[in-house]
């Protein structure tokens, strides 16, 4: 038999031994069978050193084909079990995509606090600083600045939660405004600025009555402030916060720290201004009460009220929520029952 | 306020709107009209009759057969079960029909066998309510006076059918508590003018000054007061016109005198007070301070001790009155008085004020003194009311009037130009429509260019100042026609503080955590203020609180989180985490408390319900501290914070718990609730933290560096120590550190065992210590050494046994 005979008599060995090969490492021992270091190839080639030295080339070009077309076979082969192994693999690690995903801590931002939020970044965005002040008030801050000296009818001395003659607990965060105005500085432009935070009544807590709430007031102070730029600003507040299609009314009504006074209104939205229990068959629901501060309460904090002028605005947070959504009683906000926090997960 | 539509209507001509109509412009302009009453939704088939005939029913012990003449042909037979009701009388009559008050329809019926086509009512029955029916009629059915007309419908006396606007009157419009006031008011939307009846005053030979004389102690007290004296009087009841005007505005008729002065207050806003003159002893009336205890029995019958704040009506001796707030017992009004002394005046409104305040006496009156009085028609008031006394009670005006008139007289003028009414409104008025308000409010005024100089009248005393007047032109316009712009001005970015994004990060980082926000109360007990703090300092309290729960500010925020835990673990809710984002207050060397704004957190059992996955651990001391850490070090605070262990604080456990220093300087605590606290509040092993966030705010922070990204990398070894159970995790750490040399970048503890297979009374932690060189390849011998003289410190400081 010639050599070449034997090469052609081993690559069909080998070759039908790939064929019939349906495990990796059956292949790899066909390899090394054939092709290794001490395989049968190698074998057959160490034989040559006997050929003519015309007949190397031609024996040696037939082997390194033989390797070739070997190596080749075993790379494919091998490609396909590897594919006929994984697509068994796959089958097996099928899962139940429907059972629940792995349980991440989540906690949630109170109702007030996401009203709040909201309610600040609108007036940011419009060019509003947001100024926090001590919770714990002076009289004078409180009452006085605010134009209701001390025997003034409006101030109930009932209402208020005193600590001393001169400190109470704030009654609303209007004092915040005064005494930013004392030190602002308006060479360096406009005062624009919202005060939100807790507030203090001696109230019996009830479904509509808490002894502690939140407030947040506004103020801007320039030269020139009207009240058609406090209707304009509320305006835009009622949308935002109530929706596009909103429309406000102003209503006169009396504040001391401000003349004139309006109470202001939202049509309603829940029936769209055409009556129902909501906005108690009126179509509009009281939101906030504003008006152009009261001079004495400019002039109070140094400010020339024939040069300047400003609006103001309050309104309260639990109210909003509880309108917005509905919320029956005010006790809940304080309660913090998880079932009524979580009821609010979903942050705008 | 009440305001009968029907009375309004005698002022104005109401013709051309309704009452919603105008019960809406109203509340659009200035007052808020709360509500439009009705006494009844529908008074048909309500009827005057007169009882004919009243027999007893055969079988039944109170129960009448009647026959009703309702101006028809035939009377109606009707079985009445009232008491009173008798032959001649008349009464309401509600036919077949009808609907009473409560909803009953009236219907043909047979009692007892006897046909009953109607009820004879009470004025409940019709709608009135229990608290303005005269007493007599309190019980029973309604006996009209002589003088109505059998077979009308009963609205004619009764006004069932008025429309009643229930205004809500702001303190700055005290004005409108008058009907005048209101009949103005209306006058300036309507652009009508209000119509007003001459008031004129037949006086006889009688002088006053043979009667009475008046004096005041302290002028500012009473800036008036002025006395009207009617002799030769029957004090009935009065009549059914005026009667009925009280009851639609709520007040209960008495008898004429008393009825007289409540009708006049509404109509003028002035209240009067009648004096039986016999009784008053003296014929000259001093008004002073009472006497310091001074004592004096109140038309209520209740005696009074009174304080030198108060205000009385003196016979020359002793009080006949609390001036402006109540009459006194001696000499009030009865059926018997012949001679009454009437009083119009004005007093200081703060001590009338406080006196009803603090007798609890707030009346119909006592609250129009408080508010302020049209101090033009205290006389033509006065007037108005002896008229009608003498008139209804066949009485005589005696000539004069007994007066103090302390009133510095004063022209209120006002004056504001067009410019600054544009300007103040945004508006765009011209003078011609400026002036149309003035007219429409009946403002004279006079014009010099563009500028108005208005003599406000004296029943608008609330107009002082230009910014009242541009309130006036604003809502008499119209706010619906004032345009909508922004502020026009510079404008300046705004944005939050620091303070405020580190406020909000923190919020959004304790509920990735788990944690649910809380906002407890500020308010809570003396004792539970100081719990769970390492503030030193006194409390703050409120002075009257409304309950023992809420009468201190708190000076932690864990108490109100522990609450909140226990209140949502009784309902059953699980997996509770809570945090809090307040204030607390402590009592300061200043007028205000200090205030600090800190954040707590309170968690129990795990922060994840089981899941199919994994059971997570129940939430322990090192939890906490590594949510903390994270915290910080999001915050990225330059100095270092060090966890020292903290035994002392009562309501925490004394062997978990670390207070956190700063330079320090406490800034917060973390450990277990107490045992002992654990049980008060139902709560299995509770874990809290407390962090003063101002100081974290106001802390150094580390400024973001960008690093070369090293090149090279590092290596690592690890050691295992066996150590006496005494030797913390930080005394290693340090000794690490500190012998660590330069290319030690980090040191891990990744084991801790303490058990059966080591000694008792040690532990064997295990540490990986990170070494890097950003500038070069480690060299292998350099690590050798650094690690090993890391070891020799192990053991000569700590005595350490490496494993
Ligand atoms: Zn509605």
């Amino acid at each position: 038999m010639s050599m070449q005979e034997e090469l052609k008599g081993l690559e069909q060995q080998a070759f039908e031994s790939i064929k019939n090969a349906t495990e990796l490492n059956v292949l790899d021992a066909i390899r090394i069978e054939y092709l290794g270091k001490k395989g049968k190839l190698t074998q057959v080639l160490k034989g040559m050193r006997n050929l003519d030295a015309s007949q190397r080339p031609i024996v040696g070009s037939l082997a390194n084909d033989v390797r070739d077309k070997l190596t080749v076979q075993l790379e494919e082969t091998k490609e396909k079990l590897e594919m006929k192994k994984m697509k068994e693999k796959i089958t097996q690690e099928k899962i139940d995509i429907t059972l629940p995903g792995k349980n991440i801590p989540r906690g949630y931002a109170h109702v007030i606090t996401q009203i709040m939020e909201e309610l600040e970044d609108l007036f940011i965005g419009m060019g509003y600083q947001v100024v926090e002040g001590p919770e714990v008030e002076a009289d004078s801050y409180n009452f006085e600045r605010m134009n209701l000296p001390k025997d003034h009818p409006a101030r109930d001395m009932q209402d208020t939660f005193y600590i001393t003659e001169e400190t109470l607990m704030r009654t609303h965060t209007s004092p915040v405004q005064a005494r930013t105005m004392d030190t602002h500085d308006f060479s360096k432009g406009p005062l624009k600025m919202i005060s939100p935070g807790k507030v203090y009544r001696r109230d019996n807590d009830d479904a509509t009555h808490s002894h502690q709430f939140h407030q947040i007031e506004g103020l801007v102070v320039d030269k020139n402030i009207s009240m058609s730029d406090l209707k304009g600003t509320l305006e835009i507040f009622a949308k935002k916060m109530f929706g596009e299609e909103r429309e406000i009314r102003l209503r006169p009504s009396y504040f001391p720290f401000t003349e004139p006074s309006v109470e202001v209104d939202v049509s309603c939205f829940r029936c769209g201004g055409k009556g129902c229990s909501v906005c108690k068959q009126t179509g509009w629901i009281e939101i906030l009460g504003a008006g152009i501060v009261h001079p004495n309460v400019l002039e109070m904090s140094g400010i020339d009220s024939t040069e300047y002028s400003g609006f103001a605005f309050g309104m309260g947070p639990d109210r909003i929520a509880m309108l917005k959504y509905g919320i029956d009683d005010i006790r809940h906000f304080y309660q913090n029952d998880l079932r009524f926090l979580e009821q609010f997960k979903v942050r705008r | 306020m009440r305001v009968s539509y029907g009375w309004l209507n005698e002022y104005i001509d109401l013709s051309e709107t309704n009452p919603e109509k105008l019960a809406d412009k109203i509340t659009l302009t200035g007052i808020e009209t709360e509500d439009i009453i009705k006494i009844a939704k529908n008074a048909q088939n309500i009827v005057v009759g007169e009882v004919i005939e009243a027999d007893e029913v055969e079988g039944s012990d109170h129960l009448k057969h009647t026959y009703v003449n309702i101006g028809k042909n035939e009377p109606s037979s009707i079985v009445c079960g009232a008491p009173n009701v008798a032959v001649g009388q008349k009464v309401i009559v509600a036919l077949p029909e009808a609907q009473l008050a409560n909803g009953i329809k009236i219907k043909e019926s047979k009692i007892k066998g006897i046909e009953s086509n109607g009820m004879i009512c009470s004025l409940q029955e019709v709608g009135f309510s229990e608290n303005v029916i005269p007493k007599k009629y309190a019980k029973g059915i309604y006996v009209f006076p002589e003088d109505v007309r059998i077979g009308v419908n009963v609205s004619e006396y009764l006004g069932l059918e008025d429309s009643i606007l229930d205004l809500a009157i702001t303190p700055n419009r005290a004005d409108a508590l008058s009907m005048r006031g209101v009949a103005y008011e209306v006058g300036a939307i309507l652009d009508k003018k209000p119509q007003f009846k001459e008031v004129s005053v037949e006086e006889t030979d009688s002088l006053i000054e043979d009667f009475v004389s008046v004096s005041v102690e302290a002028d500012e007290d009473v800036p008036f007061y002025s006395m009207r004296v009617i002799e030769n009087l029957t004090v009935n009841e009065s009549p059914i016109w005026l009667q009925n005007k009280l009851m639609l505005a709520g007040i209960r008729p008495l008898d004429l005198v008393v009825d007289v002065t409540n009708y006049i207050m509404l109509e003028y806003g002035q209240p009067l007070h009648a004096f039986d003159y016999d009784k008053i002893d003296a014929k000259t009336l001093k008004v002073r301070r009472a006497q310091q205890s001074e004592k004096m029995v109140t038309l209520d019958e209740v005696e009074r001790t009174l304080t030198t704040q108060d205000l009385v009506i003196t016979n020359g001796e002793k009080p006949i009155a609390l001036a402006g707030v109540m009459g006194g017992f001696d000499s009030h009004i009865t059926r018997k008085t012949t001679t009454v002394a009437l009083e119009s005046a004005l007093f200081n409104p703060s001590l009338i004020r406080k006196t009803a305040q603090k007798l609890n006496l707030r009346s119909e009156s006592s609250s129009r003194f408080e508010k302020g009085i049209n101090e033009g028609t205290s006389i033509e008031a006065l007037n108005k009311a002896a008229h009608l006394i003498a008139d209804l009670g066949n009485g005589d005006i005696v000539t004069g009037v007994a007066a103090v008139d302390n009133r510095i007289a004063k022209e209120n003028s006002v004056a504001i130009s067009l410019s600054r009414i544009n300007r103040s409104l945004g508006t765009d008025l011209t003078i011609k429509e400026v002036e149309h308000v003035m007219d429409k409010l009946a403002f004279p005024y006079e014009k010099k260019e563009e500028t108005l100089t208005i003599s406000v009248p004296s029943r608008r005393w609330d107009i002082t100042i230009p910014a009242d007047l541009l309130e006036e032109v604003a809502r008499i316009y119209g706010y619906n026609n004032i345009p909508s712009t922004l502020p026009s001005g510079e404008s300046i970015p705004g944005e939050l503080s620091q303070g405020q994004k580190m406020v909000r990060r923190t919020q959004t980082f304790m509920e990735e955590q788990g944690f649910s926000q809380a906002i407890t109360y500020a308010l809570t007990t003396p004792a539970k203020a100081k719990e769970f703090t390492w503030i030193k300092g006194e409390a703050v309290s409120v002075q009257w609180p409304m309950s023992e729960e809420r009468q201190t500010l708190r000076m932690n925020l864990i108490t109100g989180l522990l609450e909140t835990l226990q209140y949502n673990l009784s309902r059953r809710n699980t997996e509770v985490a809570f945090y809090e984002i307040g204030n607390i207050f402590i009592k300061g060397e200043k007028e205000l408390p200090r205030q600090e704004k800190h954040l707590a957190g309170a968690v129990t059992g795990s922060l994840v319900a089981k899941n199919w996955i994994t059971h997570d651990p129940e939430v322990d001391y090192y939890t906490i501290k590594g949510i903390i850490e994270k915290l910080l070090e999001s915050i990225g605070i330059s100095d270092s914070i060090e966890f020292e262990l903290e035994e002392t604080i009562q309501t925490l456990h004394p062997g978990q718990t670390a207070r956190l220093t700063m330079n320090n300087d406490i800034i917060g605590l973390i450990g277990r609730v107490h045992p002992i606290k654990e049980r008060e509040h139902d709560l299995s092993e509770t874990f809290v933290f407390e962090l003063n966030l101002d100081a974290l705010v106001k802390a150094k922070k580390q400024e973001n560096v960008f690093d070369i990204i090293p090149k090279y990398p590092g290596t690592s070894r690890d050691i295992a120590l066996l150590v006496d159970e005494s030797i913390t995790h930080a005394q290693i750490e340090k000794v690490i550190n500190k012998a660590g040399g330069d290319w030690l970048a980090n040191v891990r503890l990744f084991d801790l065992y303490q058990g059966s297979s080591i000694p008792k009374g040690k532990k064997s932690l295990a540490y990986t210590l990170d070494y890097l060189n950003p500038q070069s390849t480690l060299v292998e011998e350099d690590v050798n050494n650094d690690f090993d003289r890391v070891k020799e410190q192990l053991i000569e400081q700590l005595n350490v046994e490496i494993r």
